[in-house]
């Protein structure tokens, strides 16, 4: 028993942070400051971080493998944990943190995501991810005064109901197949379902399952959400959909992909539909993303179809994975996801601090060098980063993707993610420009906040660090999981 | 044609029968008590397929609990009576025809791959078996949904609630 709560224990530490913040809430006057509700919230996070580095390499399977932690999950975990952690951050100078109950959903849409990370199990999975997506659909409509914010939560509770819909009905297909909900078990009584001609229902199921993942992680043709629900949410809570609840998503496929098509029986149903699937989705999204971005003027939905751009370079990874590249393959999808989270998040982080309660479009950044170099500076290197330019995170992150993707003679792919990150180019300098060649008839200074100058410092460093010396981060993950 | 084909048949054009009504009708209190009546249908097919537990689930849960927080809900609200819905548009008309390309795909791949239940495991689950699953297995889903359900009412109150200035 008491084994048991310390291997669950991170989990356990952010249902306490979710019950103090509750009762915070309850105890604190109307008027006074949730900051510290928001440290709470903070603590909690860096608590349930610190249990997850404590747990080291044991690899601990509870309730018959219906959850699991080995280091490969916990090192997902850490993103997610990070990922949090500096929205929780960013929260401190937003005005919607006033309310106690926004910290509480953070937290626990985390729990969500930790327990999604970990589940072996269909309904587990299914559970986890609706508690991620529910408190995610009301933090992104707690700007009750802007029409834009209701109008995406509501935008966002409807096609995030029809891709549950989709996914719970592709997970029955499965049951119905293997007659049971565990992955570990399913993956071997699907060779038997297989071979016994029943190939067509297994097809319908993977294709539900993946009209639902699709939505999950934005990929087109599932994107249309996307832009709409990143321009209303609040900007940390942008951040929080672009980056936790992103890397949430894809762990969620990688596992279920990985797990049910990675056995020697049904190589075939995994050559012949689901990487050829997977290679439509992710070709889509790179063009599509990619192409739209250009004429985007509003920054936050250009920043969509960016990051819609990106999940197609990161499906290539998984591609990569189920291909049997194994460890090089997954160290470089995780490079991928820490050089997109940092970047990501200076990035929203900048925005927050320049656009204020304004909707940004394209022109509060016009003379941003004039007002403030620093950020200008900063806001250009997070820029580069996600453009791939060498010396950041991110062009060691789109590298190690090609040269894997190359390494499986994917070229036509490798091709496509390189002509795309050239026309991606055109979009990230326009803003470099509009910032140090535009002039702006405002002059005042910028303000930054202290918590948000803590996070876009904090960033900063990442990325370069990680740029110019990649074999600190490489060498950290294989040591991990090795 | 036996008692039990007839009995599908009624509980099956009453679930149908309640999900149109639900999609035409005008007034909310209507969709309201035709969700109901396909709920409670659905729970007589259940019954057919031996699946005792889940029938007197549904019937308690759904057709009895989630109908009368929804009837709650509409007295409590006093939604605005909407006029009748205009006539068909195009993009009506394009999801009708997704849609039911969509069903006759799912129904040719299911009616051509019939899945035989296997035969031999007929048990009748008891409750105590129903416990030990749900507080054994199924531990952290349970905690979980709980959890789930928190934070839909936490969210209820924070989007419904107005700002007292």
């Amino acid at each position: 028993m008491k084994q048991m709560a310390m291997d669950l224990s991170p989990e356990w530490i952010l249902l306490v942070g979710i019950a103090l913040i509750l009762i915070g809430e309850i105890l604190l006057r109307e008027n006074s400051s949730r900051f510290i509700l928001g440290l709470i919230a903070g603590l909690t996070v860096t608590a349930s971080g610190l249990f997850v580095i404590l747990q080291g390499k044991e690899v601990i399977s509870l309730f018959s493998d219906s959850y699991v932690s080995d280091p490969l999950i916990r090192s997902i975990k850490l993103l997610l944990i990070v990922g949090t952690l500096l929205v929780v951050i960013l929260s401190f100078s937003e005005k919607l943190a006033a309310k106690g109950e926004y910290y509480l959903l953070l937290l626990s849409a985390l729990l969500g995501a930790m327990t999604l990370v970990s589940a072996a199990e269909l309904v587990m999975l299914f559970v986890s991810l609706e508690l991620l997506s529910l408190s995610a659909y009301v933090l992104v409509g707690m700007h009750q005064e802007r029409l834009a914010s209701s109008e995406a939560a509501w935008k966002y509770v409807v096609y995030g109901g029809a891709s549950s819909a989709f996914l719970l009905y592709g997970m029955s297909f499965f049951y119905g197949l293997t007659g049971t909900t565990s992955l570990t078990e399913m993956s071997g009584n699907l060779a038997v379902a297989f071979t016994n001609n029943n190939e067509m229902l297994l097809y319908l199921g993977f294709f539900l399952i993946l009209v639902g993942i699709g939505f999950k992680i934005a990929a087109v043709p599932f994107h249309m959400w996307a832009p709409d629900i990143y321009q209303g949410a609040p900007t940390t809570i942008t951040t929080f959909l672009a980056v936790v609840s992103k890397i949430a998503g894809f762990a969620f496929m990688l596992r279920f992909l990985g797990s049910l098509f990675g056995t020697q029986g049904i190589q075939s149903v995994l050559h012949g539909v689901v990487i050829p699937a997977l290679l439509v989705l992710s070709i889509l999204s790179m063009i599509v993303g990619n192409v739209i971005a250009l004429k985007q003027f509003h920054l936050k939905r250009m920043l969509a179809y960016s990051s819609i751009g990106h999940a197609g370079y990161m499906i290539i990874a998984i591609i990569t994975i189920l291909l049997g590249g194994e460890s090089v393959a997954y160290s470089s999808l995780y490079y991928y996801f820490v050089a997109y989270l940092l970047a990501s998040t200076g990035t929203f982080a900048i925005l927050q601090v320049v656009a204020q309660d304004k909707s940004p479009d394209r022109r509060v950044l016009s003379g941003l060098h004039k007002r403030s170099p620093l950020l200008a500076f900063c806001l250009s290197v997070f820029l580069l980063s996600l453009a791939g330019i060498p010396f950041t995170a991110g062009f060691i992150g789109k590298l190690t993707i090609l040269v894997g993707a190359f390494g499986n003679s994917l070229f036509w792919v490798a091709g496509i993610m390189l002509l795309t990150t050239v026309i991606s180019y055109y979009y990230y300098f326009r803003l470099i420009r509009q910032m140090y060649w535009q002039e702006d008839e405002k002059a005042e200074k910028e303000r930054v906040s202290w918590s948000a100058g803590f996070v876009i410092a904090l960033t900063l460093i990442g990325t370069f660090l990680f740029g110019i010396m990649p074999q600190i981060l490489l060498q950290g993950i294989g040591s991990w999981f090795m | 044609m036996n008692a039990e084909f007839f009995a599908f048949s009624l509980f099956s054009v009453f679930a149908i029968g309640g999900a149109v009504f639900f999609l035409n009708a005008i007034r909310v209190m209507h969709m309201a008590l035709s969700l109901a009546f396909t709920f409670f249908s659905l729970a007589g097919i259940y019954l057919l397929l031996q699946a005792e537990f889940l029938a007197v689930v549904q019937v308690l849960v759904y057709a009895g609990g989630i109908s009368i927080l929804m009837i709650f809900g509409i007295m409590l609200t006093k939604p605005e009576e909407s006029g009748a819905s205009k006539s068909f548009q195009l993009h009506q008309w394009l999801s009708l025809i997704v849609v039911t390309g969509f069903f006759l795909v799912i129904m040719l791949i299911i009616y051509q791959n019939p899945i035989f239940a296997p035969t031999v495991k007929v048990y009748s689950p008891s409750v105590q078996s129903i416990g030990t699953t749900l507080f054994k297995d199924y531990a952290i889903p349970f905690e979980l949904a709980s959890i789930l359900l928190l934070v839909a009412l936490i969210g209820a109150i924070v989007l419904a609630r107005k700002e007292q200035k």
